[in-house]
């Protein structure tokens, strides 16, 4: 079977879409089938090939000229002898996705990545339709994406199936903290605009000197990120890692005392799920698609944050996600959490059901799956003390530790500010 | 005589409302300010406020100012900017358990920062010592602040807001100056350089006044903006000057203003970006 994974980046850019499509090509490969990564970027003389998978890169520029996909990319997709069984577009940007539907591949998978708000505009509806409908699958990474393509086309709905992202439960478990005294608050994603790193920095100064923010990712915003910091008079307490490999990242995930997401729309729920699962308290936008994520099993509490509120709030969820204790002696329960290979073995099923091969029943998760972290986290987060402010009780994917923290809770349920006197 | 929302006038204010020391046109507007705007007397309970008031050579304005405090104020701080009148005795005659700093530099900036520095309560609220500004309008800032904004702050161009102070040269350069700052920070002021502003003492690290004009309130809006908080604005009645002579120059200052817009607008101006660097630089020096 050959399959294409048209991507819009790839790495070495680090964010949830290249994580995914790296995952399912190497993944792909070990398990036979003849994987092509085409993703834009600078043109390359030579393509890569890693770990049995063929990157390919476009570039998207010719002379003056600035296309919204890559011409040569589309032509590979037409051209390509013998062609591809399956082609499989991860991408950000409708435009791409549009590019690669109006080449009428033989089994186009759709998988939308973040922000899916994107697809819901009325703006894009007619596109995202047209995209939907050349697909024979849409696959998507939670159930508010589901929701979102079926409420624009409703006929998909049997065509569209939820495949989240994996969590690495193995190498999270492999992983060795840092050996860092003070507080960190961990921000990984892209930086740019829309991700709400800048927020996480705006947060500190109300923050005690002991909170350090460690921020993983690189993007088009980090100079001014880091400018902003250094505005903000708390350089000494930020750090830009940059991108870093997914053993560093889980590192910091592992050192982390708190880990932040506040994108103001938008989002993955994927970061939420490894803090969790790593037994990390997470503050996140109070968005459907990180609810769902806080419903998933894991030992990490969230805290929601509104997702355009004010620094100080999430400064106070920041406070109180640091002081809520992390359970302890139970291990991590991956029969539930999905592991990235059972999502590269739905993802080969499906591919084999699209292109008429037999199709295996699910299989079982292999014991070795289980890790348990809890021998492996840091002590002083077992011996944190209980909780000084109460949650706020909610229902549904809410249900267990997950709590909210709107602006009205620090101005009224606590002295109505509940902060700290200044200075 | 009766206020709007049903409360009796002090003593003091009936008297400075018929024959005190105002007369003619500020008497008018004194009355206006005192019957367009219904308001309490009293902060919302369970929360400290403390008043900063930047005076200098204000003897003759504190009284009025002092009659308008609103009660239940966790402190009021004055800081005095080497006044060579009676300002501090007045002061400490009017209300004894006034804390007064003498400001160790100069300018309403400094004298700012300073009272800022010295508060101990959960709310700042920044207000003028020449009677412009109403304290009474105290608990419309407080409340908006308890209802979910970082910041308040007050503004003569909002519905319901007026001022009789303010020259025509003065509100055209505060409007245009005020859109280069929407325009630059995405915000919504209708007024840019009013001093009458209110916020969380958490708020202070965004702050980091460190100006000695009258550009303080520009930067401080500016500041906060940048950070993110969240800014609300209530309507302002502002009335003329009641004694004494304004240290505001329009041309001078607005030039200040606008330097200190464009400086702060550069200070978020990346390493690898060379000229604003340069002219951040330069404006700064």
């Amino acid at each position: 079977m050959r399959a294409a994974l048209v991507a819009s980046s790839y790495l070495p850019e680090r964010g949830r879409l290249e994580r995914r499509v790296d995952e399912l090509a190497r993944g792909l490969a070990k398990r036979g089938v003849e994987v092509e990564i085409l993703t834009q970027g600078p043109a390359q003389l030579v393509p890569e090939r890693r770990e049995g998978v063929i990157i390919r890169r476009f570039p998207t520029v010719a002379g003056p000229l600035r296309f919204p996909a890559a011409p040569r990319l589309l032509e590979r997709l037409r051209v390509a002898f013998p062609p591809f069984d399956v082609v499989d577009v991860h991408t950000r940007q409708l435009s791409l996705a549009s590019a690669v539907a109006s080449t009428r591949v033989r089994r186009l998978v759709f998988t939308p990545s973040v922000p899916v708000d994107a697809f819901a505009n009325w703006r894009h509806t007619g596109a995202t339709r047209a995209i939907v409908g050349a697909a024979v699958e849409i696959v998507c990474a939670s159930e508010f994406e589901r929701d979102v393509v079926c409420r624009i086309v409703p006929e998909a709905n049997r065509r569209t199936q939820v495949l989240p992202d994996g969590v690495d439960m193995a190498a999270l478990g492999a992983a060795t903290p840092f050996d860092i005294d003070d507080i960190v608050v961990l921000a990984a994603d892209r930086l740019n605009h829309a991700t709400g790193v800048g927020r996480a920095i705006a947060a500190m100064p109300s923050l005690d000197p002991e909170f350090r923010l460690v921020v993983v990712g690189d993007g088009p915003a980090r100079a001014r990120l880091s400018a902003f910091a250094a505005d903000l008079r708390i350089s000494s307490r930020v750090r830009f890692v940059g991108a870093v490999s997914d053993e560093v990242l889980f590192r910091w995930l592992r050192t982390a005392r708190v880990v932040v997401t506040l994108p103001g729309d938008g989002g993955s729920g994927s970061l939420v799920a490894e803090a969790r699962v790593a037994g990390v308290a997470v503050v996140a936008s109070d968005l459907p698609i990180h609810r769902q994520a806080a419903g998933r099993p894991g030992l990490g509490p969230v805290v929601f944050v509104a997702p355009r509120g004010s620094p100080l709030d999430v400064a106070d969820a920041i406070e109180e996600a640091a002081r809520l204790p992390i359970s302890s002696g139970a291990a991590l329960l991956p029969s539930s959490a999905t592991s990235w290979e059972s999502v590269i073995d739905s993802t080969w099923r499906l591919y084999r059901r699209l292109v008429g091969e037999p199709v295996d029943s699910e299989p079982e998760r292999t014991p070795s799956e289980v890790v348990d972290l809890t021998p492996q986290l840091p002590k002083r987060r077992q011996s944190g003390a209980e909780p000084v402010i109460s949650g706020v009780a909610q229902s549904g994917a809410e249900e267990g530790n997950a709590r909210v923290w709107w602006q009205s809770r620090r101005r009224f349920e606590n002295g109505m500010n509940g902060a700290r006197r200044w200075p | 005589m009766l206020q709007p929302d049903g409360q009796l006038m002090s003593a003091m204010e009936l008297e400075l409302l018929d024959d005190g020391p105002l007369e003619g046109s500020h008497t008018a507007a004194l009355r206006e300010a005192t019957l367009r705007q219904p308001l309490t007397r009293f902060v919302p309970l369970g929360v400290e406020v403390s008043v900063v008031i930047a005076a200098m050579n204000e003897e003759k304005n504190l009284p009025y100012v002092f009659s308008r405090l609103p009660e239940g104020l966790h402190e009021v701080i004055l800081v005095d900017g080497h006044s060579v009148d009676e300002t501090v005795a007045v002061a400490r005659r009017l209300r004894p358990d006034i804390r007064i700093l003498t400001q160790s530099g100069r300018g309403k900036g400094n004298a700012m920062a300073e009272g800022f520095a010295a508060c101990t309560g959960e709310i700042i609220v920044a207000l003028d010592a020449d009677g412009s500004t109403d304290p009474a309008e105290i608990p419309r800032f407080v409340s908006a602040l308890c209802n979910g904004a970082d910041f308040v702050k007050g503004s003569r161009f909002a519905q319901g807001g007026a001022s009789t102070d303010i020259t025509r040269a003065r509100s055209l350069g505060n409007r245009l100056l005020g859109a280069f700052v929407n325009t630059l920070y995405g915000t919504h002021y209708t007024d840019l350089c009013y001093g009458y502003n209110a916020f969380w003492a958490r708020c202070l690290p965004y702050l980091r006044v460190d100006c000695d004009g009258f550009e303080v309130e520009t930067l401080i809006n500016v500041r906060v903006a940048k950070a993110g908080l969240i800014v609300h604005e209530v309507p302002s009645f502002e009335q003329v000057r009641l004694n004494g002579e304004s240290n505001l120059h329009t041309v001078r200052d607005g030039t200040r203003v606008l330097r200190t817009i464009v400086r702060e607008r550069l200070s978020t101006a990346s390493e690898t970006a060379v000229l604003p660097r340069i002219a951040y630089r330069l404006l700064g020096s």
